[in-house]
């Protein structure tokens, strides 16, 4: 039998970027807020050995691990799902501060234009620019309307750059400047400039100088020391939850975080979330933890499972295009790799950081005209110094 | 912040010749002799000495393979491997049941019953371009195989050989660094904010996790 614990405001299921904001701004508001997450705790002192690239970008040491749980996939209803033994395409995070403590912290805003993709594209190319099948539609939200967020997270997180010529209006400018522009990225950003397009630094969750974020928390620079993508930072320079918003929850007394606490069921009556149930991995004892606000930050395939299995919203019918429960995960590629050699020219390429680097919207979004071509929006094209190791 | 500081270490010393000082490292905790010697004379085509410097057998890889099949890595330990199994689509990835290191049992195998079956004698005696030829039957698949598939192992053997040339020397490979000298690689540096906007390549003598215990 499931132990029942005493009820809080909130239970929020995973604590990565979503779930520690999520924490750290319901505590400051003054609810009690119970954190599960399911792997192990993390702090800054873990990556006195990170530069390790075996260990970290090979052998995956901060993902999910596998052997214990992982999903199943299949490119089409037609195809038997199988599940995914080993990494291959997308990493799935893992322990206090999920995919936020190993990402590279680019920091893009949307464009204006992604929010309202549909009936803006329909608005300058006819309704007979969206092929049928084709399940896009606008986000019922503005870029306008987040702005005010994109900022306060960036500020939270201290984010460096420079203003995007293309992107959104933006109510202020970046609170850090541009981190450091190196040989590479001066010659990708000439180029650019004599081709006539608009590069702008990258905007990085890697500090370039030294910050005191407005919840008053204090972090060291980035030292451009390469081992930045699938490693978490020994400086506490990239900005990741563990760093930033957990210690803020934690500060208001507010917090209570529970680790190696996996979730396995959403509890409800009449359609109504009402708390959850959950395993302490390290005992296997259960627990039920009742909230007035259950909050799934358990990133998008566990929180789809948990909704399933909980038998909680309408699953996504494909045939029937109905139901929101599992529908459309859209994933980032990076396509088009364009590598140079120099017989003249030798860099520093073992040196840089996550999201050090120069890119272009020139072809993004609906910054160029798509009348002729048989696509819509585009991709943002980019020289990243961000360092790659040797054996990638 | 204090913590995360390297401790002042004494100034490296010049790396002793690796023939004088005697590494214990250097036994088998997985494979036999008869593969071992399979893998020393693989690893060392796929990555030759020549004149840049030393390859993959002076550098230690076949430890570092060895090793990492004893390990974690060799017995898929952080990877699914529960029933049921079956074959999927190509973008579906492994779906196999058998582990790395079962894997290299058969393929290890199957390339001395080649060489032997091609050239009557056992892979590590085979001529460097016969060598060449049984590696290159099996990346190309031309070597057909019922239990496993020889490019998927070709693929994995190669991606090891530069593992075990590029990973910090605390696995074993990288043999006093010297996969990263060939490079220019520096290793485990605490910082570049000096040299990340110069245009001049910095050359520095490389530093590995070792140099972050005091010692
Ligand atoms: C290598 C890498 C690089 C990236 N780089 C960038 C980048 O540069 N810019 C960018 O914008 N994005 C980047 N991303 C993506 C970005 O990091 C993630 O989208 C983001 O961190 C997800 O945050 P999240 O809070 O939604 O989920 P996660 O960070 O995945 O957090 C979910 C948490 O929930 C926990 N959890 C899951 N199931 C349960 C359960 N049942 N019970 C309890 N806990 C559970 C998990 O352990 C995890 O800690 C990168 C991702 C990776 C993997
Ligand atoms: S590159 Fe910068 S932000 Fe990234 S891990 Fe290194 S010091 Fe931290």
């Amino acid at each position: 039998m499931a132990t029942k614990l005493p009820k809080v405001d909130v239970v929020v299921v995973g604590v990565g970027w979503g779930g520690g904001i999520i924490a750290s701004e319901l505590t400051k508001a003054g609810l009690s807020v119970v954190g599960l997450e399911r792997g192990k705790e993390r702090k800054t002192e873990d990556y006195y050995m990170v530069h390790d690239e075996l260990r970290y970008a090979l052998r995956y040491e901060m993902f999910q691990d596998l052997s214990k749980e992982t999903i199943t996939f299949r490119g089409n209803e037609k195809i038997r799902a199988l599940p995914m033994r080993s990494y291959g395409s997308f990493l799935l995070g893992d322990g206090l501060g999920g995919s936020g403590v190993h990402w590279n912290g680019q920091t893009f805003r949307f464009l204006p234009y992604d929010f309202e993709i549909k009936s803006k594209t329909i608005e300058r190319y006819g309704k007979g620019k969206i092929p049928d099948g084709m399940t896009i539609q606008d986000w019922g939200i503005t870029y306008d309307q987040l702005e005010p967020y994109f900022l306060k997270f960036e500020k939270t997180a201290g984010i460096s750059g420079e203003v995007n010529p293309l992107g959104g209006k933006r109510s202020e400018k970046y609170p850090l400047p541009p981190m450091k522009i190196s040989p590479a990225m001066k010659m990708f950003s000439e180029s650019c400039k004599s081709l006539n397009y608009h590069p702008y630094a990258m905007p990085s969750a890697n500090l370039s100088e030294p910050y005191t974020n407005p919840d008053g928390i204090e972090r060291a620079a980035c030292q451009y020391c390469g081992f930045c993508e699938r490693f978490g930072c020994e400086y506490g320079a990239k900005a990741d939850p563990v760093v930033t918003v957990i210690p803020v929850a934690s500060k208001t007394g507010k917090f209570d975080l529970r680790t190696h606490s996996n979730v396995r069921e959403i509890l409800h009556k009449g359609g109504k979330a009402t708390g959850v149930r959950y395993t302490d991995v390290t005992t296997g004892e259960e627990y039920e933890q009742p909230a007035d606000i259950v909050v799934l930050t358990s990133y998008v395939f566990n929180n789809t499972r948990l909704l399933l299995m909980s038998k909680l919203g309408k699953p996504y019918d494909p045939t029937t295009g109905t139901g929101v429960i599992g529908k459309n995960y859209a994933y980032q590629v990076l396509q088009g790799a364009a590598v140079g050699f120099y017989d003249d020219k030798q860099f520093n390429l073992y040196s840089g950081a996550g999201s050090m680097g120069v890119c272009i919207d020139d072809f993004n979004g609906d910054n160029f005209d798509h009348k002729d071509l048989k696509f819509i929006h585009g991709a943002n094209i980019s020289y990243t110094n961000g360092a790659k190791t040797h054996t990638e | 912040m204090g913590n995360l500081i390297r401790p002042k270490t004494k100034a490296i010393s010049p790396a002793t010749p690796a023939a004088e000082s005697v590494n214990y490292n250097q036994a088998l905790m997985y494979l036999t002799q008869e593969q071992f010697f399979i893998v020393e004379a693989a690893t060392e085509r796929i990555f030759p000495a020549d004149d840049n410097g030393p390859g993959a057998k002076e550098l230690g890889v076949p430890y570092f393979i060895d090793h990492q099949l004893a390990g974690e890595w060799g017995s898929n330990g952080r990877e699914y491997m529960q029933a049921p199994f079956y074959t999927g689509e190509k973008t579906q990835g492994y779906q196999g049941r058998l582990k790395r290191k079962e894997i290299f049992d058969i393929a290890l195998q199957e390339m001395q019953n080649f060489s032997m079956k091609k050239y009557q004698k056992k892979f590590k005696d085979l001529e460097v371009e016969q060598q060449d030829a049984v590696l290159k039957a099996f990346e190309t698949d031309e070597v057909k195989l019922t239990t496993i598939s020889a490019s998927a192992f070709f693929k994995t053997l190669f991606g090891s050989t530069m593992e075990g040339v590029y990973a910090d020397p605390l696995y074993g490979g990288n043999n006093n660094m010297a996969g990263w000298k060939m490079k220019n690689f520096p290793g485990n540096q605490m910082a570049y904010t000096k040299i990340i906007e110069q245009d001049k390549f910095e050359k520095m003598q490389p530093v590995s996790l070792r140099e972050h215990l005091p010692h």
